[in-house]
């Protein structure tokens, strides 16, 4: 494959009203994706949240953190039309679709979970968010072990999931592992910082020398009031004006798109494997070999406590 | 070699160490009636005043254009209150300047045609060792006098040079307020450009404690990669001093994916000191000096606490640190967790998959 279009679908949470309502505005908008030729689609995190929230549940007017307990706990049912209705859609409209996330209980904690759609219909794979930032871990959520890369028709394809965009651990690992196109679902509390998309994703692909989309989920869920923001992400070398983003286009001077005011239609853009080797890249190996090889600092980083 | 040619450089050497001597760059620097700084009796580790200089690269004649100019920018530092100076990457190529016949070939692009030696194996790492004696006599007594006599930290950028085991490599040196060398940082991690030249990357890192702050020495390329940052961040350092040059097309965004973003990944303050203009081989310096933050500590929200307005003039950039609101910082920043079962799994794994570099 030597490139791909892909796309990142604006959701904010008053879009879901209901499962049938949800049901109705994603195929319309994979509709109108998949006859631009796009194969790939990712939608933000919490997008399980939201189809629970909109079955009005009783008693989801608490906090967050509660209402996440909450679904984790009855995820059987919901869990099933949610896989049901993404793999039915990823198959209708020939899609690979990164369908946000949900929350499971996995091993006795609450995990947050993302999961990635084949075009044939079936569950390509599902990640768990790596690393916690502290108010998750006051929340009691727990970390997932393991660091997934999948390879599909599109090249090979990585999740970084909910706070893993802030740690470059989790894309530094992806990519060892062959990693392509990383794709970073997350929900961000507002208000819009625009600077705190550069210190995610934005350091990950650049670091890297990789590809990623980057989908924040907006509005207002349960007590929480989330940043939205959608970009789709490469190496300043293969950016238009050298900024990092395919999508949106930022101007080359020193300034980000407002965030918080979502683009009118789904952000695409052509992701180009020809050009793997453009005119100033790092090797991904770029190491100091006795620093890492003979791992005199690296094992020891990580064994020291906080 | 005919006869005349070892004398001619027998007795250029003679003129070299005559020009560079210590006593004479003291004596010139005494001229300059420095006047008194008296040391800091006590810090204030909520305003840590530093500066990071941009230098403009002009090749010299004379050694003392170096010290003077050297001079002018530590003054001008001090003087807006600096107690820590940093200077760029790579200071030392005005003095490349001295050789008289590189001065005739201010154009050219191949160090070997400015300094012609037969050898089919002579790499460019051996014309710095040859020229190493004079550049490091000169740097060294500079900023060692300079410290002393202005009474403040200075890093003096980075020197290529050679170390004790006859290795070429990229040294940053840390001076103290008494003139004192007090810590020396190899860079580990070279560019492209820099293994073609022959360096041997440094394999170990180095932390100083000092009345300002644990302070670590991280240069250009090693920002590249976050772990070197989670290392000296996990060690105790608070300020990294960055010495860097930027060789290529800059732009405010090229530059964030180095050092602004190792900050904000690991809570450290970071200064950094780019030198500006064009060099020696048609090297051409572009950059902004700059002092960076976590977001949440900087004015703006935008991880700068000082930037050059410029970049490509000579400019000292000045800011206070605040050492105590960092710790805070990181006691309630929401990053910051460890997923050790994770690395345990993947890192040292991943890393031996990685080819050896050639």
């Amino acid at each position: 494959m030597t490139s791909v279009k892909v796309a990142c679908l604006d959701l904010t949470c008053e879009t879901v009203t209901s499962l049938l309502a949800y049901r109705d505005w994603l195929a319309g908008q994979l509709a109108i994706l998949a006859d631009q030729g796009v194969s790939l689609v990712l939608l933000p995190a919490g997008t399980g949240m939201l189809l629970f929230k909109a079955s009005k549940p009783p008693g989801l007017n608490e906090t967050f953190p509660q209402a996440v307990k909450k679904l984790a706990t009855r995820a059987g049912g919901y869990l099933s039309d949610f896989h049901d209705l993404h793999r039915m859609l990823a198959r209708r409209y020939n899609i690979y679709l990164a369908a946000g996330s949900t929350w499971l209980e996995q091993e006795g904690t609450v995990k947050h979970i993302a999961l990635l759609y084949g075009p044939g219909g079936g569950i390509i794979g599902q990640q768990a968010q790596t690393h916690l930032y502290k108010r998750e871990k006051e929340w009691g959520w727990g970390r997932g072990s393991d660091l997934k890369v999948w390879s599909t028709h599109l090249g090979r394809l990585g999740m970084v999931v909910g706070s893993d965009a802030w740690y470059p651990e989790v894309g530094k690992i992806l990519c060892q592992q062959g990693a392509q196109i990383l794709l970073a679902p997350a929900m961000v509390p507002g208000p819009a910082k625009p600077y705190t998309t550069l210190t995610g994703m934005w350091q990950q692909v650049q670091q890297n020398q990789v590809f990623a989309l980057d989908n924040w989920l907006g509005g207002q869920l349960v007590d929480l009031r989330l940043a939205g923001w959608c970009a789709i992400m490469a190496p300043c070398e293969q950016t238009p004006d050298g900024t990092g983003f395919l999508a949106p286009l930022v101007p080359p001077k020193m300034t980000l798109p407002k965030l918080g005011k979502l683009p009118q239609k789904p952000l695409m853009a052509k992701l180009d494997f020809n050009d793997v080797d453009g005119p100033g890249r790092l090797p991904l190996g770029f190491h100091s070999p006795t620093l890492y090889f003979h791992q005199k600092y690296v094992p020891h980083i990580y064994e020291k406590g906080v | 070699m005919l006869w005349t040619d070892y004398l001619k450089e027998s007795l250029w050497w003679r003129y070299m160490v005559l020009l560079c001597r210590p006593a004479r760059l003291r004596r010139y620097l005494t001229r300059k009636k420095i006047g008194r700084y008296p040391p800091q009796q006590r810090v204030d580790r909520h305003r840590v005043r530093v500066a990071a200089v941009q230098v403009k690269v002009k090749m010299v004649n004379d050694p003392l254009e170096y010290v003077d100019q050297m001079f002018s920018l530590t003054r001008g530092a001090v003087h807006g209150g600096a107690q820590m100076i940093v200077f760029p990457e790579y200071n030392f190529v005005q003095l490349l300047g001295l050789w008289p016949i590189a001065s005739k070939k201010r154009g050219a692009t191949d160090l070997r045609s400015v300094f012609p030696i037969s050898g089919a194996d002579i790499m460019l790492k051996d014309i710095f060792a040859c020229l190493s004696p004079i550049s490091q006599a000169v740097y060294f007594v500079t900023f060692s006098e300079l410290a002393r006599r202005f009474t403040t930290y200075i890093m003096a950028g980075s020197l290529i040079t050679t170390d004790p085991e006859g290795k070429v490599v990229n040294a940053s040196h840390l001076f103290g307020p008494d003139g004192t060398l007090i810590g020396r940082q190899v860079k580990t991690h070279l560019a492209p450009v820099e293994n073609d030249w022959g360096l041997s990357a440094g394999n170990d890192l180095h932390f100083y404690t000092t009345p300002l702050g644990n302070l670590a020495l991280p240069s250009c390329t090693e920002t590249s990669c976050f772990e070197l940052f989670r290392q000296l961040a996990w060690h105790g350092a608070e300020i990294a001093l960055f010495p860097t040059a930027y060789h290529w097309d800059y732009t405010d965004w090229k530059a964030l994916r180095g050092i602004w973003g190792r900050v904000q990944e690991s809570a450290v303050y970071g200064i950094k000191s780019v030198p500006v203009g064009e060099g020696p081989l048609n090297l051409r310096f572009a950059g902004r000096s700059a002092i960076y933050a976590p977001l949440a500590l900087t004015p703006k929200g935008d991880g700068i606490l000082a930037q050059a307005a410029s970049f490509d003039e000579e400019e000292i950039v000045l800011a206070n640190l605040d050492l105590e609101a960092l710790h805070a910082y990181r006691e309630q920043h929401q990053a910051g967790d460890i997923n050790r079962e994770l690395y345990e799994k993947y890192m040292p794994g991943a890393y031996k998959q990685i080819p050896t570099p050639a």
